[in-house]
């Protein structure tokens, strides 16, 4: 039964091949559990509840046992085993192999020294008390699933309302806009190897922008990026340029709030060019 | 034909109470209790207060559909509830949960923050790396600075997002451990202590 019925799934219905090899090898009650785990601590705990073990009393050769015998069923799946899986595999085997070795006799009184046991408990222990929390919080109702506030709609009025609605750019928001660039010129083979090293210090770039800003009090962050051409140089600059400028408060940052991402700067003072002109920068 | 003072302030309440009303359907973002003096200027402050009062009260419970809730350090009409399944057959959409690992990783940042990645790591003996991008990228996460140690690593904190997302009034409103459950892990700490002690006796 188990050695045609393969053959007939390839047969009938190729696409089905692979999943009948796979149950063939692995017994569905292992198969089940492989998402079901979020990290190593996550199953130690599942372990402890399953076999109704007192916690400050683990019977290490057990949970060990099992550990690994998960840790084997991964591997035949043929599926990453991340290090943190392993990490853990190792720290109970150490803790193992103190529980076996008697008490040093050569300590200076007769402390058997912590339960080498201890710092798992303690780990293990504040594991569970997140994994209450996460549930508890889990089952708030949330927002646009189980309780709707009426801010879509209004989303339609606010063009007419001005401007979209901008926040002080956080550091991300930046991160953001120059991820989107870099994103953009990535497909260039001229971006991994930079063949000519372009002559453009901060000052030039600072000098660059206060030009801009001149012109209109505010811009998008990509305008600084049209016309010429975009090298790493150019990016690092530009993100150092903007960051000088921030902190000497020549300009403002902010993001656009509403989900289309644009980044725009602000000019915090009218004659930025000659105030840019008058700074000491450290290059 | 002048009215008793009594009626004039019923009338002043009324309106007050309507205008709160309408400036909440209207507004996208939760309005704070103190932008109102400024929005109603001809309404003195214990009227408002004594508005906020009475639509909180008319506004809630299960015969209602439109609940006024105390978000995010501000006040927002919203859905009850109950009605989750109505509305989102309206909106043909499913409901999506945030993955348990998310959720884990949004814990111990909700109740720890500020936190590195490294920390996170620690308590959830797994990497966290990708874990934190999609929360940030939900904004339910951000970084809010660098802690002064080797590296800088990066500070992790809920946003304002987050307390709308749950509807939290501010942080401290975060759920809490029954007192059942807080003495299930007293109780714990208590064994091991007295486990500990035995050991050196």
């Amino acid at each position: 039964m188990t050695m045609t019925a393969p053959k007939v799934a390839l047969k009938t219905a190729p696409k089905t091949a692979t999943t009948v090899a796979a149950e063939r090898i692995v017994p569905p009650e292992l198969r089940l559990n492989l998402a079901a785990f979020t990290g190593p601590m996550d199953l130690l705990l599942d372990l402890i509840r399953k076999h109704e073990i007192d916690i400050f009393d683990i019977p290490i050769a057990i949970i060990t046992t099992e550990y690994l015998a998960y840790l084997d069923t991964i591997n035949t799946l043929d599926l990453h085993a991340g290090d943190e899986w392993l990490e853990m595999a190792a720290m109970l085997i150490l803790i193992k192999s103190r529980m076996l070795l008697p008490p040093d006799p050569t300590a200076e009184d007769d402390d058997a020294g912590p339960d080498p046991r201890e710092e798992l408990v303690q780990r293990i222990l504040e594991y569970q008390m997140y994994k209450l929390v996460a549930e508890k919080l889990d089952d708030r109702p949330q927002l646009s699933r189980d309780v709707f506030a009426p801010a879509s709609r209004v989303a339609e009025y606010a063009k007419d309302l001005g401007p979209p609605p901008l926040h002080e750019a956080s550091m991300d928001d930046l991160m953001n806009a120059l991820r989107r660039i870099i994103q953009r010129q990535k497909t260039k083979p001229d971006w991994a190897y930079e063949i000519t090293r372009e002559r453009l210090t901060l000052r030039h770039v600072i000098l660059e922008i206060s030009t801009l800003l001149r012109d209109s009090p505010r811009i998008t962050f990509d305008t600084i990026f049209e016309g010429g051409e975009i090298s790493r140089h150019r990016v690092v600059t530009t993100f150092l340029a903007l960051l000088e400028m921030t902190r000497l408060k020549m300009i403002r940052l902010f993001q656009a709030k509403l989900t289309e991402d644009v980044l725009y700067i602000e000019r915090a003072v009218i004659d930025i060019v000659e105030v840019s002109q008058t700074f000491e920068f450290n290059e | 034909m002048s009215e008793p003072p009594d009626n004039l302030y019923l009338m002043d309440l009324q309106l007050t109470t309507a205008a709160i009303e309408a400036l909440l359907l209207a507004s996208e973002t939760p309005i704070a209790p103190g932008r109102l003096p400024m929005l109603l200027p001809e309404a003195s402050p214990e009227t408002i207060q004594r508005a906020i009062v009475e639509l909180r009260t008319i506004f809630s419970g299960p015969s209602r559909g439109i609940h006024l809730v105390h978000v995010a350090d501000g006040l927002q009409f919203r859905t009850n509830p109950a009605f989750s399944g109505q509305i989102r057959t309206m909106f043909q959409s499913k409901p999506v949960r945030l993955s348990r690992p998310a959720m884990e990783t949004l814990a111990i940042i909700a109740y720890r923050q500020p936190i590195t990645r490294a920390q996170i790591e620690e308590i959830r003996g797994v990497d966290s790396s990708g874990v934190v991008r999609t929360l940030m990228d939900h904004v339910l996460v951000e970084s809010v600075g660098r802690l002064d140690d080797i590296g800088k690593p990066w500070l992790y904190g809920t946003t304002r997002r987050f307390l709308e997302f749950f509807g939290l009034e501010n942080i401290a409103d975060l759920p809490t451990l029954e007192q059942n459950e807080v003495d299930a892990l007293l109780q714990m700490q208590v064994h091991l202590d007295a486990d500990l002690d035995r050991g050196e006796e």
